[in-house]
């Protein structure tokens, strides 16, 4: 079976390699219809496989206990190469894109798994969020209503815009945070929430070590209004 | 699922920030206890960040 992956990743490659050339060619009404159906077949191919193939991977590393560094790496090259495949498809259609991009995320968390192989109830799981604008929103009641931590005192136009989360690595996961959860980005730094608000303002990465820590716990409410702080610290205790 | 530790790490394209991925662990430290660690995941999420990036991005849709 692992062979069987090997070979499809080689064969996800190599129609990568051919998608990359084949658009370059100048072609006919009928070409372009080829080319169309060999985009769609080949996409197809390339996320359906993408999936099975770590996940087989996780199977092994399970059945072989801890993983030598030199199968890490292995397998490391495998999520490498079909993601880098989805690439050379694009442009592709929205509905792809969001497979595409289910799958990365889904590679993204296996290979956090991967990395940590020595717990075996590690649970990882990764999601991704957008940027939408305040104006998007029809009332102030609208956005109070949708947007989570939320000073009420606050009018809308006073946050920067929000962040909405638009997709799971796993569709199990948005039973605790649902698809469509936001949350503010303030225009005040000091205000800002912590973990996604600002990373995005700051375009660095933001880590929270542990929520059950009252230290930490602390950390992420400091700036904000009782109320968004109250509400903060139940979401993170559910 | 209950998670204890998360990273947010942002998506940007030529200097705009696109979007946020979230990857949140039912462990504490998710990127790990020590430097070196936290150094060496970071490197190999890095470039499935940097390709969903451009995925994220408009001009990856076909007729938008």
């Amino acid at each position: 079976m692992y062979k069987l992956s090997w070979i499809i990743l080689v064969l996800n490659f190599l129609i990568g390699i051919a998608l990359g050339i084949y658009p370059n060619l100048p072609s006919s009404t009928s070409k372009k219809a080829e080319q169309t159906t060999f985009y769609i077949f080949a996409g197809l191919i390339i996320l359906s496989s993408s999936g099975q193939v770590i996940e087989k991977s996780i199977s092994l590393r399970k059945n072989r206990g801890k993983l030598s560094g030199q199968e890490f790496v292995q397998k490391y090259t495998n999520i490498l190469i079909e993601a880098v495949n989805t690439i050379t498809l694009l442009p592709l259609e929205k509905a792809q894109i969001e497979e595409a991009q289910k799958s990365l995320l889904k590679s993204i968390s296996l290979l956090v798994q991967l990395y940590y192989e020595e717990k075996i109830e590690l649970k990882i799981s990764a999601n991704l969020m957008i940027p939408r604008e305040i104006k998007d929103y029809n009332s102030a009641e609208q956005f109070r209503e949708q947007v989570k931590f939320t000073d009420p005192l606050r009018e809308p136009n006073t946050y920067q815009c929000v962040l909405s989360l638009i997709l799971w690595s796993n569709p199990k996961e948005g039973e605790g945070v649902p698809l469509n959860f936001t949350i503010p980005v303030d225009r005040d730094y000091a205000r800002l929430l912590f973990g996604a608000p600002k990373a995005y303002i700051s375009n660095d990465i933001t880590v929270v070590e542990d929520i059950n820590n009252d230290t930490e716990l602390n950390r992420i409410v400091a700036g904000q209004p009782q109320i968004v702080a109250s509400q903060i610290r139940e979401f993170l205790k559910k | 699922m209950k998670y204890r530790s998360f990273v947010s790490w942002p998506l940007t394209l030529s200097n705009e920030t696109i979007g946020v991925v979230n990857i949140q662990s039912n462990y504490p430290h998710i990127l790990g206890k020590n430097q070196r660690q936290v150094e060496e995941v970071k490197r190999y999420v890095a470039p499935l960040i940097s390709i969903l990036t451009i995925l994220t991005s408009s001009k990856a849709i076909k007729n938008p």
